[in-house]
């Protein structure tokens, strides 16, 4: 029978997982319930790499501070060497340990927009970053055989182009200070330019193409709104299919299906049903309440909420039936992760999480329990 | 034990990442609001705001603000919360920008945005008690800001900065969109709302003009209905016109429409006034918060000899001389207007002559209270525009619309004023005063609203009034329609008494030309006629027939 699990995200706390101190974990474990009572499972954890104070803690160990704050994502995972990259993973699972208790590690995830970026330098530095998270999940993955990091998250990107700024002469009637003029790339420019970038990173981190040992997939989140690479449907299937035409990223590269993400950018279920490639190339999942129409944050899901994540839900255990499993073997595609992480970003209340988690832990048995009982 | 995360202790995370003038600035603010309150809470939280302003420029951070939990001691309940603002981590965010983009902006201008930016990103705010005898729009967008389901409603507020994407005009539609939640098709940050009315890939981050604010609501990406209000030309007295003016935004305002109102923020904030006088005529100083005249900033400053630095008090503001020194500016262009957009949030609940509105300026406070005459002494060469935004269904201006569209006012004056209109619905002529007092209702959620909605005194009694006219099947179930309360007293409109007379439903869904002669055609928008006293149906204009067909 297909199962799929639940797991949290660390960005809900911004004090992160190196700095942090935060004994929620066992709160988290103490109350999900299963059929049978407590769970003796530690609820599997994905790991935020790009919260700021885990990025000063990692700059200061590992000699990168004298920079100016603030410190980026692309500077400070960019600028690491392997011998860095070895101690920072030491340092990860002893403080997971320490903080969070024995727990899988399921996946990393970042966000270094500027991946996509007309300069050089910067796309650069952040290229060097996601190949150096990549290479600190399969440092994860060799240090336990607990920790099986199956993807590393990234956003796709951002469409900005080239700015001018200057100081405003005169014409305009408004309290503008300056003249501010910025230009956005043309989608199809800009995708060619994301797939440049993660040939590259694909590249930095195996030295060889065709390796695909010990890999965790890549997976490109959207994010709603005009300023993304992959921001709708459209976008969607248009980077999905190029990603099936190159050989290099085709069994690397997949999709985080945010599920409060596609819902605001206006994405139904059926549209993915119908639209194989994209389907096909789902390889992990983010559940969070939100505005239908808005992106105010994460929130603690509804009623109504839970309701229509339940085709979603059905849609992931769809993802981990052995016809899909082997079919994706057959094709040589990146496989589902088998969980559901929980995102509330920069939660106020321990308790929100705790909730939800449980919440989701029970929307996925009743769901099952209706597969069940429609099979027999 | 369960307990609260993200919370920041340490004051000096605050300085270093908003900086010191802005927390000075925002305390001031909430001095102003609430008095003296109790200690604020502070948080890290998302933030719709300032995420779209790092996808603006591309860079990963500052994506969540630090939130400001304000409290304040409540009568009845103890410590409660009164406003939660989420503050943009501007000397953060100015940083980053210069990180990635090192050649975009020179280092004097990121300076300036970062000492003297708008720090209040999204921000929601119970309105104090003090403003209890008002009439205050909320929206419920708390349960999406960690606070509890059910909690009451909250008036949005933000303040724009450039480097946000946007500017007044941008924070006004984000504002309405945010009390306009139930009937968005979507609600976007501020450069979001940029790239909306640019359309295309080039943004040309600026104010937006009349009709680009248009354009940007009546937007598939927003989804709702906005309008210029045209007073008809045959209202020809300005002292008229004002009336009008003053009646229809107050009938918005009472309904719960948000009306951003375009004005001159010169003479609204009294900048052209010398200082002595601003506390006593402008807006600003009527409400506290009196602008000195500020110092020409050290980059007009540098490399000048002392003797050619402009004085401070030589800057006369609104006409660029804050960035240019005086002598520099043409005249032409220092007498030009400083466009700026304001929000009307609310108004008084007693109305009357000098009926006062709440304003949300996104340039300095929100609920800054003014009268019409305020407003129209601060309009653009005497011309004030009012940009009501409304739920999609609704097509029926007040006053009126361009290219000639008649408002349900002009209707109104047809058939109830102008020809003997009202005779024909057994009520003699000017026993009544005209136009009476308008709202917008939704009769589809007439049943589903309670006192916690937001209902001013007086339409409560209208609510059960139409309620009981629903159940007779007197009135059509569902759809949005302008309701207008004609009372009866003593001649000569404000004036008025408390006995109620008559209640016309107007159809909100058609336009209609503004030709008077036309009166046939105006007698297809009445719906239906109650006389207030016996709540029963006078008349009802039946369709079928085409004919007015009295019922009683």
């Amino acid at each position: 029978m297909e199962a799929i699990y639940p797991s949290v995200i660390t960005s809900f706390d911004t004090t992160g997982i190196l700095a942090g101190k935060q004994p929620i974990y066992k709160l988290l474990d103490a109350a999900l319930s299963t059929d049978s009572g407590k769970s003796e499972i530690a609820i599997p954890i994905e790991l935020y790499v790009s919260m700021e104070p885990d990025l000063f803690r990692i700059a200061r160990s590992s000699g990168l501070l004298g920079r100016k704050r603030p410190l980026m994502t692309e500077d400070v995972l960019g600028g690491l060497s392997a011998i860095h990259l070895g101690k920072l993973t030491k340092e990860i699972v002893k403080k997971v340990g320490l903080h969070c208790g024995e727990r899988p590690i399921i996946a990393l995830a970042t966000y270094i927009p500027e991946i996509s970026k007309r300069n050089q330098a910067t796309a650069g530095k952040s290229e060097s970053a996601l190949a150096g998270v990549i290479h600190l999940a399969r440092l994860l993955r060799e240090s336990s055989p607990l920790h099986k990091v199956f993807v590393v998250e990234a956003v796709a990107g951002s469409r900005f182009s080239t700015g001018v700024a200057s100081n405003r002469s005169g014409g305009s009637n408004d309290d503008a200070k300056l003249n501010l003029n910025i230009e956005l790339d043309e989608d199809h420019v800009v995708q060619d330019r994301v797939i440049e970038r993660l040939e590259n990173v694909v590249n930095e981190v195996t030295g060889v193409a065709s390796k695909n040992e010990g890999w965790p997939t890549i997976a490109l989140e959207l994010e709603p709104g005009p300023f993304f690479v992959l921001r709708d449907f459209e976008t969607l299937c248009q980077l999905a299919e190029r990603i099936d035409r190159n050989k290099l990223l085709y069994d690397k590269v997949g999709f985080n299906m945010d599920i409060s993400h596609w819902r605001i950018a206006g994405i139904g279920i059926h549209e993915i049903r119908e639209h194989v490639a994209v389907a096909d190339r789902i390889v992990h999942a983010h559940i969070s309440g939100h505005h239908p129409h808005a992106h105010f944050g994460d929130s603690i899901p509804t009623e109504r909420d839970w309701l229509a994540f339940e085709p979603w839900i059905e849609l992931t255990l769809d993802l981990m039936t052995p016809i899909m499993q082997k079919r994706r073997t057959e094709r040589a595609l990146p496989q589902f992760s088998g969980f559901v992480s929980v995102e509330l970003e920069a939660s106020q209340h321990a308790d929100h999480l705790i909730h939800v988690v449980n919440e989701l832990n029970d929307r996925i048995q009743k769901v099952k329990a209706l597969r069940t009982q429609s099979m027999r | 034990m369960p307990f609260p995360l993200n919370q920041i202790d340490n004051p000096s995370v605050l300085e270093e990442q908003i900086g010191k003038h802005a927390i000075v600035r925002v305390d001031r603010l909430c001095r102003w609001l609430f008095g003296p309150g109790t200690e604020p809470h502070y948080h890290f939280a998302p933030s719709i705001i300032t995420r779209s302003e790092c996808e603006l420029f591309g860079i990963s951070g500052p994506r969540f603000a630090i939130r400001k939990y304000v409290f304040t001691e409540k009568e009845s309940e103890g410590r409660g919360i009164s406003a939660l603002f989420n503050l943009r981590r501007l000397q953060w965010f100015c940083n980053s920008i210069r990180n990635a983009h090192p050649t975009l902006f020179q280092e004097d201008q990121l300076a300036a945005f970062a000492d003297h930016g708008g720090a209040l990103a999204d921000s929601l705010i119970i309105p104090p008690k003090r403003y209890d005898a008002f009439h205050v729009m909320r929206c419920n967008l708390g349960s999406y800001y960690g606070l509890e389901a059910g909690s009451p409603g909250l008036l949005p507020f933000l303040q724009h900065i450039q480097l946000g994407g946007g500017m007044c005009a941008q924070a006004c539609i984000f504002m309405s969109l945010c009390l306009q939640e139930q009937y968005a098709s979507g609600i976007s940050g501020v450069a979001e709302l940029t790239a909306i009315a640019n359309e295309g890939n080039k943004l040309n981050v600026k104010g937006l003009e009349d009709s680009q604010i248009i354009r940007v609501l009546n937007s598939e990406k927003c989804g709702l209905a906005a309008f210029r209000e045209v007073i008809a030309p045959n209202w020809n007295s300005s002292r008229t016109r004002s009336r009008m003016l003053s009646a229809a935004l107050r009938a918005y305002a009472l309904s719960n429409v948000p009306v951003i109102c375009v004005l001159d923020l010169t003479k609204f904030a009294g900048l052209h006034l010398p200082y002595f006088l601003r506390r006593w005529f402008s807006v600003y100083g009527k409400n506290g918060v009196v602008l000195r005249p500020r110092k020409t900033p050290a980059a007009d400053c540098r490399g000048r000899p002392p003797a050619k630095i402009p004085a401070a008090k030589d800057c006369k503001p609104g006409a660029d001389c804050h960035t240019r020194p005086p002598e520099e500016i043409p005249t032409a262009e220092k007498r030009k207007p400083a466009k700026h957009a304001v929000l009307v949030v609310g108004c008084d609940r007693t109305g009357g002559l000098k009926s006062r509105f709440l304003l949300n300026d996104p340039a300095k406070y929100p609920l800054f209270q003014a009268t019409f005459r305020d407003l129209r002494n601060a309009a653009i060469n005497q011309n004030l525009t009012l940009i009501p935004v409304l739920p999609p269904a609704v097509k029926t201006p007040l006053l009126g619309r361009l290219p000639g569209i008649g408002g349900v006012m002009e209707w109104s004056r047809v058939v109830q004023v102008v020809a003997d209109g009202s005779s024909a619905f057994g009520v003699s002529e000017n026993s009544r005063h005209w136009p009476g007092e308008w709202s917008l209702v939704d009769f589809g959620t007439l049943s589903q609203r309670s006192g916690n909605d937001n209902i001013p005194v007086a339409q409560c009694h209208l609510q059960s009034m139409l309620l009981e006219a629903g159940n007779r099947g007197d009135l059509p179930p569902i759809g949005w329609y302008w309701v207008q309360q004609l009372r009866t007293g003593l001649l000569g409109w404000p004036f008025r008494r408390s006995t109620s007379s008559q209640v016309w439903i107007w159809d909100s869904k058609a336009d209609g030309p503004m030709k008077p002669e036309l009166r046939a055609k105006v007698m297809e928008r009445v719906v239906a006629v109650f006389d207030c006293d016996s709540v029963s149906l006078v008349t009802r204009y039946t369709r079928k027939s085409g004919k007015v067909g009295a019922t009683k």
